[in-house]
């Protein structure tokens, strides 16, 4: 079987049979993470606290830009956190899903472990992408849900029910959009060797998401919704929620839908190509 | 070792570190972004509240020469030597610098020198394309005398540091893992140090203890020479302070350091 296509063969005789083996396989991952976390129970518990604090740590800028003004460009303190809450929930889901295995592909490609990974019966990228999982991580997420709902709180709206599909539709999208350009980030280490210095910039990247786009100047608003994109992650599900999408700003969640699926495809295309130069560090 | 040869020591690796650093161009690229994506993003943000109408304590040339200068002071002032320190006295890799007749700390200061040389040839022109771009609201023409007390405040920061890290991979001599430690370090000198935001635009009712703390003297007062309006007698004044705060935080790494090699069983022996 190729290991860069999830295709039919003896072990999957149907496309679907192939990605119900592999999400089996990511569920035995998830497993075999959570049994891991039990064991270090003192590691989670650390990951929980460090996560709160380095959440109240990254709103004192936020507290004290409003402590300076009533609204920046339209958005309030309470639309600011909002933005920040969500950013925060994408941040989690990436420590949880992705930031573990992408950290590691410059690792594997270094030391000549993709060999192993890539004579295994399942989509080599499936693999690398998803082997390895931080529920802890997911304490993030949790807190990140918590800062919305005190954004909305503060606010004194409830948002709508079509606003709060609008909002999960874009954060989904949002998550699958940061997690692809990740990826090609990682990916590249095919190229240059090494790349964790490289995934630790993105890392830093993280940061403006929890601010509005309207915060920074077009260039960047452009750099945040085409190469970043946490315009549709942080900022777009804020809007959603706190004024809803309306007119012609509906076409949002449809359009990050599209962008999520390019997104994906682009990504595993570029990891064909990556792994068609790879010529093992260990043979 | 007399001091001359304590200096060529240093300067030997130095040169060594500088030529390992080399060997890994465009992971110093990729460290030096991350320096520099921050402050950029802070100026950004500040500079839209103050579009926005904020009523600051300050203005956005204030901002934008703080954000701009930021990374270079900051970089410069770093140490990154606490966590191997503890893994390498863990380990029992300082085994050998014991049996060397030069210190475990000339190595550390050594690195810390080569590998910031490396940077700064990165991080300059990187910085002269963010301030092009913020040129609007820089006020970088201020006396001469204020970029020399920056350049001394700045050699102090960096002692400042270099020792608080002596002192936090000395702990390594008593305690399994110090990473705990240093991230809540990490965290507390982001936010009072000034790398996170500009001392002064905290509330009031804390003032009084952000303008006395020892970390404002690693980041902050080396800007606040060039960007506030300190006279020259406050300038002196703070500069005498933070060679106080300098010595004693000297004074505190070399006696744990010290303190920790006379208790230190190597691993190993």
């Amino acid at each position: 079987m190729d290991a860069n296509q999830i295709q039919t063969s003896p072990l999957d005789p149907t496309t679907w049979a192939a990605v119900r083996r592999h999400a089996r396989l990511w569920r035995a991952f998830v497993a075999i993470s959570l049994v891991r976390e039990v064991q270090f129970r003192a590691n989670a518990l650390a990951t929980l606290l460090v996560g709160v604090a380095q959440l109240v740590v990254s709103l004192v800028p936020i507290l004290l830009i409003f402590s300076f003004t009533g609204a920046v460009h339209g958005w309030s303190q309470a639309d600011v956190l909002v933005v920040a809450g969500f950013q925060q929930a994408i941040v989690g889901l990436l420590a949880a899903f992705i930031i573990p295995n992408m950290n590691r592909i410059s690792e594997y490609v270094e030391r000549g472990d993709l060999d192993v990974l890539l004579i295994r019966p399942v989509n080599a990228h499936v693999l690398v992408a998803t082997r390895w999982v931080r529920p802890a991580e997911l304490f993030s997420v949790l807190s990140g849900f918590g800062l919305i709902a005190i954004g909305l709180i503060h606010r004194g709206t409830m948002p709508s029910a079509i606003g709060i599909v609008q909002a999960l539709v874009l954060f989904a999208a949002g998550f699958v959009l940061l997690a692809s350009a990740w990826s090609v980030v990682a990916t590249c280490a095919f190229w240059t060797s090494s790349m964790s210095a490289g995934t630790m910039v993105f890392g830093d990247l993280m940061e403006p998401g929890r601010y509005p786009v309207a915060f920074f100047p077009r260039a960047i608003q452009v750099f945040l919704v085409a190469v970043v994109p946490w315009a549709f992650a942080s900022t777009f599900p804020a809007e959603a929620l706190t004024h809803g999408l309306a007119g012609w700003r509906w076409s949002v969640a449809p359009l990050a839908i599209a962008f999520a699926v390019v997104a994906v495809a682009g990504s595993h295309a570029f990891w064909n190509r990556a792994i068609r130069r790879y010529s093992s560090a260990s043979s | 070792m007399t001091l001359g040869e304590v200096f060529r020591v240093i300067r030997r690796l130095v040169v060594g570190g500088i030529a390992g650093s080399l060997a890994y161009p465009v992971d110093f690229v990729f460290y030096m972004l991350g320096t520099i994506i921050g402050p950029i993003i802070a100026a950004l943000v500040w500079r839209a509240a103050i579009a926005a109408g904020a009523d600051l304590p300050v203005d956005a040339q204030y901002i934008t020469t703080y954000f701009v200068l930021l990374s270079l002071v900051s970089m410069l002032s770093s140490a990154w030597l606490s966590m191997f320190m503890a893994d390498t006295i863990r380990d029992g890799r300082l085994n050998v610098w014991l049996a060397r007749p030069g210190s475990f700390l000339y190595e550390m200061a050594a690195n810390n020198i080569a590998e910031k040389a490396v940077k700064l040839v990165i991080l300059v022109p990187m910085i002269a394309i963010f301030a092009w771009f913020m040129r609007d609201s820089l006020t970088l023409g201020v006396a001469p005398w204020r970029w020399g007390a920056l350049l001394v405040s700045t050699l102090m920061a960096a002692l400042i540091f270099f020792w608080i890290d002596v002192a936090m991979g000395s702990l390594g001599f008593w305690l399994e893992d110090i990473s705990g430690l240093e991230w809540g370090r990490s965290l507390l000198t982001r936010l009072i140090t000034g790398q996170m935001i500009p001392l002064v635009l905290f509330p009031a009712w804390m003032q009084g203890f952000l303008h006395v703390q020892p970390f404002r003297y690693t980041v902050s007062f080396p800007l606040e020479i060039v960007v506030s309006n300190l006279s020259a007698q406050e300038v002196v004044t703070g500069l005498g302070v933070q060679a106080l705060w300098t010595a004693l935080f000297v004074i505190g790494g070399l006696s744990l350091w010290r303190r920790g090699l006379r208790s230190y069983a190597a691993v190993g022996a």
